[in-house]
């Protein structure tokens, strides 16, 4: 009998949990028992959002912006999250259509794979927006709007611009040796700029001597870099694939003492990154710590894709396939302190 | 198949006569049961077509893998690479596809990929009597460090037209993917219930040393087992990249292997091995489906929904402890 009453207890546990879930976020469905809240559940423009993944401050700065918006514009939000898995994602965009919103947003794990998920909405007749990354050239089905951040061209004008400050310097391309931090190999933004790095080092003659996965782990950064300075030390320039993976770096080029100024005695390494964070631009940058780092513009393409389900939903303006591009600019020391571009830096990720 | 499943658990009609773990499925039956009824009913839009074919699709993934690993759990082991031999069999097979525009070809690797990563599981264990945890643990990193190096982190598309629109097509208003886990689950059912060899499983799961004493090749039946896991891991590869139209490295995260595992043991399987049913596995994939939808049509909060999915794995995992006497 204790079995059963610990079993019991289990469920009871299990169940409570599961109406604190729902307690937390009611459905915004209608609800026939009640309904001038089903009146106004109606009324309402209904925007389903489908997350890839929720794991780093992009993504909730991203949701939180989304959100933000969506409460601006009077629009009922639907939520889901992939947590990296694009079958997941699949399932989710088709829980999505079956509670019929008015619009989805697709912040898709993978560009290519997301395709058949743009062909369920459309199937459907829900216009779909994808965001966050460029939905793949070969994609079967395309959105009827894609809003970009171009991920190649981050890693690519970012590794440009600290290549062209080398070379300013007298080095030659052929004397360029690069340690490249990537992400996570499974994600394609780590992928894409990462490529687009060794493309701007390839057109140079620049030697890549390493490439270290860091599952977008700081901690694995630092341990790589470690390891890697030691290993490698006619090394001269580091490509991190964003600024979350950069502190992992940081810590580990104090503990080895090479992390110096441009310009100071002891200075070793011209450093390229991406996302450009408050404290890169604002600390980094100016004190010749990094040379470059070009703009994840979270805050634009999250208010960018609310205003084109405004334009379709409410406004009835159509769009077959409409690319727009997200501002990436790349920060330098020669334009950190550009007024639009801190305002375009502070509108994206915050004051923080 | 499905009576003798529901007899046995309805036996305890008798509550003081029938066996301890009657009565703990009985229980864990009617628990899922009653969450399933309220749920369904108080989600508006949960009855509708497109919902509920759309459950049966989500199930076809999470079921197949289920199967798979309820032939393991019967002989008392585990099979944590499923999930990561199922995408490397995706890959390596939809790479195959776009290279040659064979479709029966790409089909026919993604099976043989499963079904050799189910031989090298099954002979680390049988043969070289090593731990099916970590055997499987390992089996699993390598699966996934494989498909990384082969896909180089990129997504396969492009796929043969024949090969997406016959496999993750419709027959009627039925999904391709619903009528192949239907399918796949008659034959298991029979395999595992019906033949020598599903009582060979389950004789082995109950004591390997009597199962051997008394003749049989426990280690060619356990090989088999495995073989068995990676077979059923590449025929939801096909499966699943014709759904997505893709195959990826990121096709399935570890959560696609939880909820198997969970499936299996919520449908009756003991992580002890010798017990376990096909139905069961089946009706234990529809209650994680129709939880996971649940969460999304409720609208309920990541968070929230991943609490919740960790407090049925811990409940799931005490059942078993309780089913077998050790709590």
């Amino acid at each position: 009998m204790k079995k059963i009453t610990l079993l019991l207890v289990l469920v009871i546990i299990v169940m409570s949990f599961m109406l604190a879930g729902c307690s937390a976020n009611p459905p915004v469905s209608e609800d026939k028992s009640d309904e001038s809240a089903s009146e106004t559940s109606e009324d309402k423009i209904t925007v389903g959002i489908s997350f890839g993944s929720e794991q780093d401050a992009n993504f909730v700065r991203f949701k939180n912006v989304l959100y933000q918006k969506a409460e601006e514009l009077g629009y009922e939000v639907l939520y889901t999250n992939a947590d990296g898995d694009i079958t997941k994602q699949a399932s989710d965009v088709k829980d999505l259509i079956s509670q019929s919103p008015d619009a989805i947003i697709i912040l898709p794990q993978d560009s290519l794979a997301i395709a058949s998920s743009v062909k369920d909405c459309k199937e459907a007749g829900i216009p779909v927006i994808v965001s966050f990354r460029p939905i793949a050239e070969d994609a079967e089905h395309k959105p009827n709007v894609n809003v970009v951040a171009d991920a190649y061209g981050q890693g690519y004008e970012s590794m440009k611009a600290t290549l062209n400050k080398m070379i300013e310097d007298g080095i030659e391309g052929s004397d360029i040796k690069t340690m490249i931090i990537s992400g996570d190999a499974k994600d394609e933004n780590s992928v894409l700029r990462v490529k687009g790095a060794k493309d701007a080092l390839a057109e140079v003659g620049g030697k890549i001597l390493l490439d270290i996965p860091t599952d977008w782990d700081p901690e694995k950064a630092k341990s790589g870099v470690s390891a890697a300075i030691q290993a490698y030390p006619e090394a001269n320039a580091m490509f991190y694939a964003a600024d979350v993976i950069l502190d992992g770096g940081v810590a580990a080029m104090q503990a080895a003492n090479v992390w110096k100024p441009y310009g100071e005695e002891g200075f070793k390494y011209y450093i390229a990154t991406c996302d450009a964070n408050n404290y890169v631009v604002n600390d980094y940058i100016p004190n010749g710590y990094v040379v470059s780092d070009t703009l994840f513009n979270v805050a634009g393409q999250a208010t960018d894709s609310m205003i084109y389900v405004k334009k379709i939903v409410e406004d009835g303006e159509e769009y077959d396939y409409e690319v727009a591009p997200s501002d990436a600019p790349c920060y330098t020391i020669d334009n950190w302190d550009d007024e639009e571009m801190q305002a375009l830096m502070i509108a994206s990720h915050g004051e923080e | 198949m499905i009576q003798e499943y529901l007899s046995n658990l309805l036996v305890v009609s008798n509550w003081k006569t029938s066996s301890w773990k009657n009565k703990v499925n009985f229980l864990v039956l009617i628990g899922a049961i009653v969450i399933i009824t309220i749920l369904s009913l108080t989600i508006p839009r949960f009855f509708t077509l497109g919902n509920i074919i759309n459950l049966f699709v989500q199930i076809s993934t999470t079921g197949m893998l289920a199967i798979g690993m309820t032939f393991v759990l019967v002989t008392g082991g585990i099979d944590l690479s499923i999930a990561s031999v199922m995408s490397l069999s995706g890959c390596v097979g939809a790479a195959v596809m776009v290279s040659t525009g064979n479709t029966f070809l790409g089909c026919i690797v993604m099976l043989l990929v499963g079904t050799v990563s189910g031989l090298v599981n099954g002979l680390a264990i049988a043969k070289a009597k090593m731990v099916p945890f970590i055997v499987t643990l390992s089996t699993m990193s390598i699966a996934n460090g494989l498909v990384v190096w082969f896909t180089g982190g990129q997504t396969i598309s492009n796929l043969p037209k024949t090969f997406t629109t016959r496999m993750g097509g419709f027959i009627g208003i039925i999904p391709v993917s619903a009528i192949s886990i239907v399918i796949v689950a008659v034959i298991a059912g029979i395999v595992l219930s019906k033949t020598i060899f599903g009582r060979c499983l389950f004789s082995i799961g109950h004591n390997e040393e009597a199962t051997r004493v008394s003749g049989i090749s426990v280690e060619s039946v356990k090989i088999a087992a495995y073989m068995i896991s990676g077979f059923v891991g590449g025929l939801s590869a096909i499966l699943l990249t014709a759904r997505l139209s893709a195959a990826a490295a990121s096709m399935v995260t570890d959560t696609t292997l939880m909820d198997a595992i969970s499936a299996a043991v919520i449908g009756g399987a003991s992580l002890k091995g010798g017990v376990g049913s096909i139905p069961g596995t089946i009706f234990g994939a529809l209650f994680i489906a129709v939880l996971t939808n649940s969460m999304n049509l409720l609208n309920v909060s990541y968070y929230y929904s991943m609490l919740l999915k960790g407090a049925v794995i811990v409940l799931v995992i005490a059942v078993d402890r309780i089913r077998n006497n050790e709590l």
